[in-house]
């Protein structure tokens, strides 16, 4: 995997957040830890555009991509949910300002299947919850070599809600064990702090309740070769009994990186839809 | 990097603009499954829900609209179950049972600890 390769398999990877928050009132970039019943299948859809920059001595790279990222999910039971990730790079666009080349590219990034499982459940009211989930799985190289590590790399990691009233709080922590060589090699340490709040209604309705939420989020990323980024990511999220739309944009806000570009900001629009 | 500042505040200004302008859900749709979306007057209510075979539930760790489906599917396809109709904001479920082999008292509670929430209590038609 190439250097740009890397920046595009982890804005998928932002977009993903390592796949494991289909599920309502839940963040947009990070997890949470709540579960469809058993036997519930939910399919989440989305896209994300993602502008970066990379400096070097053969000159300045700017980069685009667009990527979309299927994630199917299905509970076994009331506490195992099981979690696929499909990303698939639309485009990307690489413009060389020295010497002025363009390169396009698209295919498959890894795929990644994981497992939810939740240890602890506190119902403290009719609409609030505490929870914690362990979460497990791997990432695997179905795609491209361009935006694959070709390794299967085992992902571990923990999610905690927090849901009262109108505020919910999420915390998680993902680290994902690179078994490749040399550069690909790298550990990745994802983190997530979130903050949403239902804007409306103030009080849910009786029936076919809906919901507007707001989303403050902060992703970070930490990898072993010492590269670390760090985004906050608004967002607006709008939830009924079946369906999520939501949007989001994500800002860097502290980038110490030497192993790939920057990312500059990336946006995310999508969908969520539960059968 | 070259981080676009405006982006920040055009985001939030959106997301405050969004919430003010949502208009509050219309109670015109009732989320009852087994009969049409439409209002229910009171003698519909009851109709729909008749005290004679009607369970109440009450729920706990409904976060959001969401896990209003996950309880309403799965007590929908509950054998014995006729509708059901989740109140979220108090917890409330009430499932009409069907006149000839009603859901038991079991089976309930069995579909609720499988979508994963709370059973604070439950009352079974007398």
């Amino acid at each position: 995997m190439t250097r740009i390769g890397r920046i595009i398999a982890l804005s998928v990877l932002v977009m993903t957040g390592v796949g494991v928050r289909a599920h309502a009132q839940a963040p947009i970039n990070s997890n949470v830890a709540l579960q469809p019943s058993k036997g519930g299948l939910i399919i989440r859809q989305q896209f994300r555009y993602t502008e970066g920059e990379q400096v070097s001595p053969m000159g300045d790279l700017d980069i685009e991509s667009a990527s979309t990222i299927t994630t199917l999910v299905y509970s076994v039971s009331d506490k195992l949910t099981l979690i696929l990730d499909t990303p698939f790079v639309l485009s990307r666009r690489i413009e060389n300002r020295t010497m002025g080349s363009d390169d396009t590219d698209s295919g498959f990034a890894d795929l990644r299947l994981l497992t939810k499982f939740r240890l602890y459940r506190d119902d403290f009211g009719p609409t609030d919850t505490a929870r914690f989930d362990l979460i497990g799985g791997f990432e695997l190289p179905a795609g491209r070599d361009e935006f694959s590590s070709d390794s299967i790399d085992p992902i571990l990691g923990g999610v905690f809600s927090h849901i009262e009233g109108r505020h919910a709080f999420d915390a998680d922590a993902i680290w994902k064990f690179n078994t490749g060589g040399g550069e690909r090699g790298a550990d990745l340490l994802k983190y997530d702090l979130a903050y949403l709040y239902r804007l409306s209604p103030e009080t849910y309705a009786s029936t076919r309740p809906t919901a507007l939420f707001g989303a403050v989020e902060l992703n970070g990323f930490y990898e072993t070769n010492s590269d670390n980024e760090l985004f906050v990511s608004p967002g607006i999220q709008y939830v009924t009994t079946r369906w999520i739309v939501e949007a989001t944009v994500q800002l860097p806000v502290w980038q110490d990186l030497n192993h790939r570009a920057e990312r500059d900001f990336i946006v995310g629009i999508g969908f969520r839809v539960q059968f | 990097m070259k981080p676009p500042f405006m982006i920040v505040p055009t985001a939030v200004a959106t997301l405050l603009t969004a919430g003010c302008q949502t208009a509050p859900p219309s109670a015109d749709d009732a989320q009852i499954s087994g009969v049409p979306s439409q209002a229910q007057s009171p003698d519909e209510e009851a109709t729909a829900f008749p005290a004679d075979r009607t369970a109440t539930l009450w729920v706990k760790g409904l976060a959001c609209p969401y896990c209003v489906h996950n309880i309403d599917r799965q007590l929908a396809e509950t054998t014995g179950v006729e509708r059901v109709h989740v109140d979220l904001p108090t917890g409330k479920v009430r499932v009409a049972l069907v006149a000839d082999h009603p859901a038991t008292r079991q089976q309930l509670v069995k579909v609720i600890d499988d979508s994963g929430f709370t059973l604070d209590r439950i009352e079974m038609p007398r």
